[in-house]
């Protein structure tokens, strides 16, 4: 009963109304933090790819040269050449192959390739959110 | 208009599955709760702004960790307190809940609120919402807060103890003593 007479009594506090722009502002506010953001991810994501890019030849050759030199470019090589005997032999093959493998150098280059992939599709993301779209405004 | 329970959900999952005018309804749909809220807790016009725009923009930010099936409000004002607690913080504007102690009494408060009743319905009639708000301002702010909490933007007590980051049994003696306070400025202020 008394809390309902409470209720009553505060029931004719009127909701104070923000300024009229202020969701404008809000929204605008969030905008340039969502593009700063953008921006620096576009930064840190570029340089990452610029660095993976410019790492990715000497990486593929060091694991081409570890490849020849272990022998699992020949191997390889027979894929083309001899494929039915591959076939015949197919689990063999892939022992031989993955004991022959520079699996260090390998793993070496597939990370920089991998790294220079996502950030490429980062930056792709991030350019388009950094200065062209503008998503929280008022309509 | 104020959207349900049900409606921020939702509102919520379209914003996290791209659909970023989701956002701009929430804000739109808590802006005028959040920002009197605010406003009668700091009481200025500019530092509300401020601390309004503050609390969206980390909404924003945070909008992930929000636990889905959880109540929007009361985590959207946990966030509103939180900000404006640093703002009254950093202007020394709490001296008065310093006389608090960890049951959430008030020993300045209680020596000075007048036990009488809070305004009948008889008198209610005559209610003047600005003596009300006169009567507020004069209130400490942990008071302030939790009597708007509870009676203006209908919260229970334990959407109310999580805002505020206090025990349940706190919140209640608060509000008791809140009510107190209120009574006895409203006498004194002869409503």
């Amino acid at each position: 009963m008394q809390e309902e007479l409470n209720e009553r009594f505060f029931a004719g506090l009127p909701e104070i109304a923000p300024p009229a722009g202020l969701c404008g502002s809000i929204l605008a506010l969030i905008e340039r933090k969502r593009k700063r953001a953008a921006r620096i991810r576009l930064a840190v994501f570029s340089a990452v790819a610029v660095s993976s890019f410019a790492a990715l030849i000497p990486t593929f050759r060091g694991a081409w040269e570890e490849a020849s030199r272990s022998g699992a470019s020949h191997y390889l090589s027979l894929l083309f050449s001899d494929s039915s005997t591959v076939l015949l032999y197919w689990r063999e093959f892939i022992l031989t192959l993955a004991e022959s493998l520079p699996v260090f150098y390998a793993s070496i280059f597939l990370g920089t390739l991998f790294a220079l992939l996502t950030s490429l599709r980062v930056v792709a993301k991030n350019i388009h959110t950094a200065f062209l779209s503008t998503r929280y405004t008022l309509r | 208009m104020e959207k349900s329970h049900d409606n921020d959900d939702q509102l919520i999952a379209e914003y996290l599955a791209g659909d970023e005018d989701a956002f701009t309804a929430l804000v739109k749909n808590h802006l005028t709760p959040v920002y009197s809220f605010v406003y009668r807790l700091v009481g200025d016009a500019r530092n509300t702004e401020d601390i309004t725009q503050e609390t969206f923009l980390k909404a924003w930010k945070h909008i992930r960790r929000f636990r889905p099936g959880s109540n929007f409000k009361t985590w959207l004002f946990t966030i509103a307190h939180r900000t404006a607690v640093d703002f009254l913080r950093k202007k020394k504007d709490l001296v008065f809940s310093d006389f608090e102690n960890d049951k959430g009494e008030n020993a300045l408060l209680a020596t000075t609120a007048d036990s009488g009743p809070l305004p009948d319905e008889k008198s209610m009639d005559a209610f003047d919402a600005a003596k009300l708000e006169e009567a507020l301002v004069q209130l400490p702010p942990l008071y302030r807060e939790v009597l708007l909490l509870h009676y203006h933007n209908h919260l229970t007590f334990d959407a109310v103890a999580g805002i505020v980051g206090k025990p349940l049994n706190t919140v209640k003696s608060q509000h008791r003593r809140a009510l107190l306070a209120l009574r006895g400025l409203l006498n004194h202020m002869n409503f």
